[in-house]
């Protein structure tokens, strides 16, 4: 009965060999294949990433906007006076940004370029290895007699 | 005896072969399809991301731009073979919209009277061009009407609403001129 069977496979040892281009072929076809899956998934796991960034960067602006501390009484525009004098602390406790990200604002005035900076400063290595979500808009900066100006609200945001 | 043997092992190898490059052609089709699906959903993702900035940004502007303060400005008034300087100080730039709008209404509407506004529509397009090119670098097109009269703005050479790219985002705020509701579009894009 043994005999038999040892009889009747052809192939022995050797015979797995045969099979081998086809093993190739399957290997090179499954690499080719999750490479490109690799290729599609990682552009998009980035991409939601930094739409997750972008979406922390606009509510840390809409809070800004209604930061008591840092707006005029009667206009709710923002207080030069009120920049003047704003604590980082107290900024960074009312933002309560998630751990993930760093941010930094900056307030400008359009005529005179002066410049109120809150925030972390933005090294170059981060510039290179991370995305920036930036937001720029217009806004209005109301001095001490209540005049109003334009400026400048920039918000950046970054993992880091 | 041998002959036909090496035959059938030869056959076994060629079907082998065959179902590999069947086994290769379905893999390369799914990876066809993957790219498809998820390179729709990339570009969704992408257009999601550009459109919230843009809606949020568009708004920001309107608001700023509209209570924006025009310190000097002013229209001429041609009637009745005269020439008269009428000057504004410190008006709103939705005052000066709705000067604009309702002077041009007259302008139109009765023959007898007629004003240059050009120092006023140049005033209004001044602030806005500050606001979304200065700032925040968005090509932009402001669109109103009332009665007869238009009034259409931008910092690219548009004439109406059916030029402006389909990628724009749009603020519409609602302004009142008498007893009239009269809206006011701002659009911006890249």
């Amino acid at each position: 009965m043994l005999r038999g069977k040892i009889k009747d496979d052809q192939k022995g040892i050797g015979g797995f060999f045969f099979d081998t281009p086809v093993l190739l072929l399957i290997i090179v076809v499954i690499m080719i294949f999750t490479t490109s899956l690799y290729q599609v998934y990682v552009p998009i796991q980035k991409e939601k990433d930094r739409i997750a960034q972008d979406r922390t960067c606009i509510a840390l602006k809409n809070n800004l906007q209604n930061y008591p501390q840092i707006l005029d009484e009667s206009s709710e525009k923002f207080s030069i006076e009120k920049l003047d004098s704003l604590e980082k602390e107290n900024l960074n406790s009312y933002l309560k940004l998630d751990s993930d990200y760093s941010y930094n604002i900056s307030f400008e005035l359009l005529e005179s370029s002066e410049r109120w900076f809150f925030g972390n400063d933005l090294t170059s290595e981060e510039n290179s290895e991370v995305g920036i979500s930036s937001y720029q808009i217009p806004t209005h900066m109301v001095d001490e007699g209540g005049f109003s100006h334009l400026g400048k609200l920039k918000v950046s945001v970054w993992r880091g | 005896m041998e002959r036909l043997r090496r035959t059938k092992k030869d056959e076994k190898a060629v079907l082998s072969m065959i179902d590999a490059i069947l086994f290769g052609i379905i893999l390369f089709i799914v990876t066809i399809l993957v790219f498809q699906q998820f390179g729709g959903a990339l570009t969704r993702e992408r257009d999601l991301k550009s459109s919230e900035f843009r809606r949020e940004v568009v708004h920001d502007i309107q608001e700023v731009a509209l209570d924006s303060v025009i310190e000097k400005t002013g229209y001429v008034n041609l009637s009745h073979d005269q020439s008269r300087q009428v000057k504004l100080t410190n008006i709103t730039v939705e005052g000066a919209i709705k000067d604009y709008l309702f002077l041009e209404h007259k302008n139109q509407d009765n023959e007898k009277l007629t004003y240059d506004l050009s120092g006023l529509e140049s005033d209004i397009y001044q602030i806005y061009n500050k606001c979304a090119w200065d700032v925040s670098r968005y090509y932009f097109a402001l669109g109103s009407s009332y009665e007869t009269s238009e009034l259409f703005l931008s910092n690219v050479q548009i004439n109406n609403e059916e030029g402006l790219p389909p990628e724009r985002a749009a603020s519409t705020n609602t302004i009142m001129l008498g007893m009239h509701r009269v809206d006011l579009t701002l659009y911006i894009w890249r």
